[in-house]
């Protein structure tokens, strides 16, 4: 055995012990913040869950936790009984038609979460209940997909990503192996077999916490997942159900399921003509071509406290996208950018101005990537800066790269500047930072269902305490230095720990702002 | 991971004792990632009580990539990270004896505790990243690339701390300077 291997060995066996007494505290904190979240987060309600589900494509087409939970469960429970698994699959795949309801017990009643009915050539349809009331419906047809959701009144429509949704997910097996490897554990339990008809045998997974029943009928098709708790009630052996999700099989379903009828006050959108209408290069306030992209600004504004809001923008070429295909809307093949922070030194006191860059968010979509950024200016005078002037990093990624480097060409390059943008007059009332990151934030949930990625940006961590150390020594004066010496210095680390999916508004505006102050000092 | 996914489901509908059991469960190896990393007990439990009121104020909206145990691991060696940037500079061992582990035979437990002790003090000689690297790693059970991603830098750096971090360990306890 390799003596590393030992050291590790001796690592992981090394085990700490909480004391009783911040076992207590702890637990008691933590207990009242999800109180505080019950009562205070009561807003992000499943449909406010959506705009998150539909960024992973694995939840996305299962649509609620349920029915994702399902696809694993299948897997898990049958994946190490290759006959029973293979019947049971096969099943779904000679199905006609399968319709699938997830249930949750809540408040003591049974409420829908979600459906999803399946036809095979025509197509999938999801829909996500609250308060008995459709919150989103997507359907998938093959040629098109349409997402409604209630809350903005819109539907989008785009491209087919996946017409088999759930049902899909339910068959990718390979991309399931890993977390079948993982779970294991499930058996078949006699004991449990449905006694009512004896028609239903039963698979089961036992943990401490957590307990579920799969329900396949005697043709071998996967009928009912049962999940289970532990409960105070003894009726059940302590525990009780509390998520169920049924599956029907070749029943008719009425074709008005599958159509992409979405009420009269519903507006339609199309995806990349909405785009192309937003972004367009050719109405920018300055583009400019390199590497076969095209680099836009479409929007330059003045915000209180001179900070500069910026819309910008890079796609292919029209010549490099007829050349270099991707038909995949999510996959980069052509290129992104970096905005630098145009820092320039005047004289030699070490007076020095810069355009700090702090990125709020960024869409991605079919080679076409666009940027809300905010401009802190820092070394103008107090009336702040009459131009804005930025600094740009271009690289080519993926097949562009690629084509690019087989020819010997440059695949990156920084401009410094790449424009020089004069400041527009300023309008009578200015919005402040916070009011433009809640406009952005408006912005990129409105983007996110149909879009192949929206994401807000968290500040990043560029230094090693080595490296920040040899940064403050070669700029002493710089302002981050001074913060980084200042009692604030950990907000240069903040945010790490939260990936941009997982965080709430609120937080992300918190943080960003306390940024902004930050960075303003 | 799937207990984990549904206790986290529990968690995100408010159940207090989905949050008691993630508590239960990952409590000890996160007060060890803390403590490694910070080498004072208060400061490791405040570290691990910071992370808990996040983690329990943000679980409804909470959706994991990785596995919760590393999650958690990750938000611990950030949370530890601010607080050494705001100037909490620690290392000072202070309570390691009473969260050292406790063994029913009185030879054994000397024995046990005396070997974590000198391994503790030795980690705690190791630079900061180093140890963020192998505890994320061998505690979190994330993967350098997981890691390299958190962290925003190469797998190459993260492999190379996590060697280098490992020789050094060795070479510490070899050379019984960590006595």
């Amino acid at each position: 055995m390799k003596r590393a291997d030992e050291m590790e060995r001796s690592i992981e066996k090394l085990k700490l012990r909480t004391r009783r007494i911040a076992d207590s505290r702890i637990l008691e904190d933590a207990s009242d913040a999800l109180q505080r979240a019950d009562r205070g987060g009561a807003a992000a309600t499943f449909a406010g869950r959506w705009g998150k589900i539909m960024k992973s494509r694995t939840l996305r087409f299962a649509s609620a936790a349920a029915l994702l939970a399902t696809a694993f469960a299948l897997y898990a429970f049958l994946g190490n009984q290759q006959t029973l698994y293979a019947r049971v699959i096969e099943g779904i795949e000679n199905a006609r038609t399968i319709h699938a309801i997830a249930k949750t017990f809540d408040n003591g009643r049974w409420v829908k979460e979600a459906d999803v009915w399946y036809e095979r050539g025509r197509g999938v349809a999801e829909i996500v209940w609250k308060d008995g009331a459709i919150a989103s419906k997507r359907i998938d047809d093959g040629t098109h997909m349409w997402v409604y959701k209630a809350d903005n009144g819109l539907t989008i429509r785009s491209k087919s990503i996946d017409p088999m949704g759930a049902v899909g997910e339910m068959l990718e097996t390979e991309q399931l192996r890993d977390q079948r490897l993982q779970d294991g554990g499930f058996t078949r339990d006699p004991g449990n077999d449905r006694p009512d008809d004896g028609q239903w045998l039963a698979y089961a997974r036992y943990g401490k916490t957590q307990q579920a029943i799969l329900w396949v009928d005697q043709a071998k098709r996967f009928r009912v997942l049962e999940e289970r708790r532990p409960s105070s009630d003894q009726q059940d052996n302590g525990w009780e159900t509390y998520c169920i999700t049924e599956v029907q099989y070749d029943i008719d379903i009425p074709p008005s399921v599958f159509a992409p009828e979405f009420g009269e006050s519903t507006r339609i959108v199309e995806v990349d003509a909405m785009l192309d209408e937003q972004f367009d290069p050719k109405q920018a306030v300055f583009t400019k071509e390199a590497l076969g992209l095209t680099f836009s600004v479409h929007e330059l504004a003045k915000c209180k406290g001179n900070a500069i809001f910026v819309v910008s923008s890079i796609g292919p070429t029209d010549a490099v996208r007829k050349k270099v295909r991707s038909s995949d809307g999510s996959a980069w093949n052509y290129g992104r950018y970096e905005f630098g922070a145009s820092w320039k030194r005047l004289d030699k006191h070490g007076r020095a101005r810069a355009f700090r860059p702090l990125n709020l968010a960024e869409v991605y979509h079919a080679g076409r990537q666009i940027r809300w950024t905010l401009f802190l200016p820092h070394g103008f005078d107090g009336k702040g800066p009459k131009e804005c002037e930025l600094e740009v990093h271009l690289y080519t990624i993926g097949r562009l790269q690629a084509d690019r480097s087989r020819k010997g060409l440059p695949t990156q390059q920084r401009s410094k500047p790449m424009a020089v943008l004069p400041l527009p007059e300023t309008p009578e009332t200015l919005s402040t930072p916070e009011e433009v990151m809640h406009q952005v934030y408006s912005t990129i949930a409105a983007f996110e269902p149909y879009v192949a990625s929206a994401k807000l940006e968290l500040r990043h961590v560029p230094f090693t305490d080595e490296e920040m150390e040899a940064e403050i020594k070669k700029h002493p004066d710089d302002g981050i230095a001074k913060l980084y010496r200042s009692d604030k210095s950990q907000r240069l680390l903040h945010g790490r720990s939260t990936r941009p999916s997982e965080m709430r508004t609120e937080d992300w505006i918190t943080d960003r702002v306390s940024q902004l102050l930050e960075m303003e000092q | 991971m799937r207990e984990d996914r549904a206790l986290l489901r529990r968690l995100g509908r408010g159940d207090q004792d989905a949050l008691r059991l993630i508590y239960q469960k990952f409590k000890d190896d996160l007060i060890t990632v803390a403590f490694c990393l910070l080498g004072d007990l208060a400061a490791a439990e405040d570290c691990l009580h910071d992370v808990f009121v996040n983690f329990a104020f943000r679980a409804r909206n909470l959706r994991l990539r990785s596995n919760l145990k590393g999650y958690l691991t990750t938000c611990v060696a950030n949370r530890a990270r601010d607080l050494l940037r705001a100037g909490v500079r620690l290392v000072s061992l202070d309570g390691l004896e009473q969260v050292l582990p406790a063994k029913g035979n009185p030879s054994q437990e000397t024995s046990d505790r005396e070997e974590t002790a000198r391994l503790v003090r030795a980690m705690l000689q190791l630079p900061r990243e180093q140890r963020e690297v192998i505890t994320m790693h061998l505690y979190g059970r994330l993967k350098f690339r997981q890691i390299a991603e958190q962290f925003a830098m190469s797998i190459n750096t993260v492999q190379s701390r996590y060697r280098y971090g490992i020789d050094k360990l060795r070479k510490l306890l070899d050379a019984g300077e960590a006595r």
